[in-house]
């Protein structure tokens, strides 16, 4: 289930640019950035395996950057430093539905201001603030509702198929 | 216990150092925009373009516009009347240039994703070394210039665009005035207005809006006299030296899905 829903993901993103302005001045409100929000959502199926989920995130972005952006690893290590931040979510912090839209606005938010963070420190680009929140904003309302419907998604599955460690793990949080 | 303590604090604080540098050096390897493509990326970039080819097939061959668009593309790419060619030949013998458009072969190529990093303003299209692709190839649609390839494949190329802010991503332009050909950098792109901005354009020239900018083939980038769009507006700079042009181009960037790469004629 975990590589069928990353696939999807992957290839929704991929496809949906293609049929949405994604370039410069406007950015469709349904900008989409699926396989980042695929780094919060997947944490369940990796339960007490933090190396496991590191390594996946990395090879996910690694995908992700051999796919669509032709930076070659340079997605794997955002993806991973953010994985250490969402391991520290659900050590922290419960998840609860209403929740889980702040968690995925946040890592959202946190993904684009370390590429933005990347292409400061290397003068590539000149960025501004503006454009920064301006993608952050535009990339919100799609990938908040792709995220809950995979979560609910997955929530189900796993309750169908009583995958016991994930079973547990919802349990203990709750 | 004292010393080990700050001999583990120490060890952790190297580690979390050598992370962070590695993580800069990583980052800085991908980040560097005139990087060649690895074997390795090369390998895999021929199955994901191939997956993406497949993925992408029902949606393009349904579009209805693509033999318009690629027809209309490759007479402008040609640039083909009888009576301009004789000019164009004598022009080039008295100005010696080496570089016109009719000395440049028109590959047509789809678009198969647009770059999903936003800031870099570049698209991935569906050509690259088996086609005879290369680094720095011009690429036109049927409305003028859009860009040109900066990384390359073997069977996709990666097209930085000209509404990119990249810092060392500038093109000569030539502006057609009444007076005379005045020659400019295009750098940039501005949101507000949706135009291409040429800076460093001598004040004591005058220009007016309408006026048609062209590629000027300086610097050898871009072959020369290829259409970019009309001039919108005119604005001083900030220390009124020079004037700042407005460019208004025909082509939607949000919306290109076929493209032509000029190579040149060997």
């Amino acid at each position: 289930m975990l590589y069928i829903i990353s696939i999807l993901s992957l290839l929704l993103d991929g496809i949906l640019t293609n049929y949405l302005p994604y370039l410069v001045n406007d950015l469709t409100l349904f900008t989409p950035l699926l396989t980042v929000v695929l780094i919060f959502i997947i944490y369940p199926f990796f339960y007490k395996n933090n190396k496991n989920y590191l390594i996946y995130l990395f090879i996910l972005g690694t995908i992700y950057d051999l796919f669509y952006t032709n930076l070659l690893f340079f997605n794997g290590i955002i993806f991973t430093l953010l994985g250490f931040i969402t391991l520290s979510i659900y050590k922290t912090f419960e998840i609860t539905k209403l929740r889980l839209i702040f968690y995925i606005i946040f890592i959202i938010c946190l993904y684009e201001c370390s590429f933005a963070f990347f292409i400061k420190i290397f003068n590539l680009v000149p960025i501004s603030l503006e454009k920064l929140i301006y993608k952050i904003d535009h990339s919100i309302i799609l990938n908040v509702f792709y995220g809950m419907i995979m979560y609910f998604i997955i929530e189900k599955i796993t309750k169908n198929k009583k995958n016991s460690k994930l079973y547990n793990f919802k349990s203990k949080l709750r | 216990m004292y010393r080990d303590r700050k001999k583990n604090r120490s060890k952790k604080i190297i580690i979390i150092v050598s992370i962070f540098i590695l993580i800069l050096i990583a980052s800085f390897y991908s980040l560097k925009l005139d990087r060649n493509v690895s074997v390795f990326e090369n390998g895999f970039k021929n199955v994901s373009i191939f997956i993406q080819k497949c993925i992408m097939y029902p949606f393009t061959s349904l579009n209805g516009e693509k033999d318009k668009t690629l027809s209309d593309s490759y007479l402008i790419q040609k640039n083909i009347n009888s009576s301009l060619e004789k000019e164009i030949r004598e022009l080039k013998d008295i100005l010696n240039l080496n570089k016109t458009f009719t000395e440049y072969n028109a590959i047509n190529a789809t678009v198969l994703s647009r770059n999903k990093s936003y800031w870099f303003n570049t698209i991935t299209i569906d050509k690259g070394k088996k086609s005879g692709l290369e680094k720095d190839m011009a690429v036109v649609s049927s409305y003028g210039l859009i860009g040109k390839i900066t990384k390359v494949s073997n069977n996709s190329s990666e097209i930085k665009l000209i509404t990119s802010d990249d810092l060392n991503y500038k093109v000569s332009v030539s502006i057609t005035t009444p007076s005379g050909d005045l020659y400019a950098i295009l750098n940039g792109y501005d949101k507000k207005t949706n135009t291409v901005k040429v800076s460093g354009v001598d004040k004591n020239r005058e220009v007016k809006e309408g006026d048609i900018v062209l590629t000027s083939g300086l610097g050898g980038l871009f072959p020369r006299g290829i259409y970019i769009g009309t001039v919108s507006k005119i604005e001083s700079d900030k220390y009124n030296l020079s004037n700042i042009l407005y460019i208004k181009t025909k082509q939607d960037f949000s919306n290109i899905h076929y493209v032509t790469v000029l190579k040149e004629n060997s």
